[in-house]
């Protein structure tokens, strides 16, 4: 029998949950993201050892981790964490959907660099990432309802001071239309 | 010689601890964890083993037992785990970081006891004195 990458997937997964300690540790991060050394005090162990299982739970793409300054913050993947089970136990669920699962952790660590207090901070000079934002951005409009370019400017103004760049580039990545002066959301 | 007595009850508390970690981590299904104090039990009965062989040969040769029983002991430290960090080093080359934390666990238990003996061998030095 050929492996087969989506149950490998499970079997990672499943293993990686099959451990008191690792329960305890996603247990811990259910408030609230945490140093590996609050989680330690917390658990009563090693910090290196709590090191350890997180490692097993990043791989299995139960946790994922944040630089802060000189500490390791580590915080639950809730969209996976709120995966049904038959979603692991089905041989279907295959690459395409942890593919998808990656994509969108990438585009969720995008949005919370380039977006502070719903401000953004920058405009991404990489396509990918400003294909991110702009996608985040056009969320602020609402679908069948036209606008002027006042209206454009002033909403994409509560984002960012430059929202002439920011329009035109909704427009050139076909995100906003334009009509005789009226915008829409495509 | 109450250097070999103490070190000998030091060696027997870790293992009676270890024992109990095992046992508190196996009732928590800590399955990991078990394995990982298994590895440092092992260290220890390794390193209680090489303390006997060194215990022989101090009281069997001639020269001071008390340097023979320390120099004997010692060289173990030098010579045991210079695998482990061979294979640490492969570990961190390769990115095997799981293998790399357990020869980390080996190397530390190691240098623990080490650090335990070398205190107890100075104390008994002082008492000689």
């Amino acid at each position: 029998m050929k492996p087969n990458k989506s149950i490998d997937q499970s079997v990672q997964l499943f293993k990686a949950l099959a451990d008191g300690s690792r329960l305890r540790i996603l247990s811990a991060l259910m408030d609230s993201p945490k140093y590996v050394e609050i989680i330690a005090e917390r658990l009563e162990l090693a910090a290196s050892t709590v090191s350890f299982h997180l490692k097993k739970l990043e791989d299995a793409g139960l946790v994922e981790k944040v630089k802060d300054q000189y500490y390791i913050v580590y915080s639950l993947k809730k969209e996976v964490l709120e995966l049904p089970l038959k979603h692991w136990i089905s041989e279907e669920h295959g690459t395409t959907d942890a593919e998808s699962l990656r994509e969108e952790a990438y585009r969720q660590k995008v949005i919370e660099t380039f977006f502070k207090f719903n401000r953004l901070v920058s405009i991404p000079v990489q396509r990918k990432k400003r294909l991110i934002v702009l996608d985040h951005l056009v969320g602020a409009f609402e679908h069948h309802r036209t606008y002027t370019e006042r209206e454009v400017n002033i909403i994409i103004a509560d984002y960012h001071d430059d929202f002439a760049t920011l329009r035109r580039e909704l427009i050139n990545e076909k995100l906003l239309t334009r009509e005789n002066g009226i915008y829409q959301r495509v | 010689m109450i250097l070999i007595e103490n070190y000998k009850k030091y060696l027997q508390a870790m293992k009676l601890d270890k024992h109990n970690q095992i046992k508190s981590f196996a009732e928590l299904h800590c399955d990991d964890d078990v394995t990982l104090s298994r590895i440092e039990l092992n260290i220890i009965d390794i390193f209680e083993q090489m303390f006997s062989v060194s215990e022989k040969k101090a009281m069997s040769g001639g020269g001071s037992p008390l340097q023979t029983l320390h120099d004997t002991f010692l060289g173990f430290f030098d010579k045991i785990p210079s695998n482990w960090h061979l294979q640490l080093e492969q570990c961190q080359k390769f990115g095997d970081e799981e293998g790399a934390f357990k020869e980390n666990l080996k190397i530390n238990q190691a240098n623990s006891l080490k650090k335990t003996f070398v205190k107890m061998y100075e104390e008994a030095q002082l008492e000689t004195k």
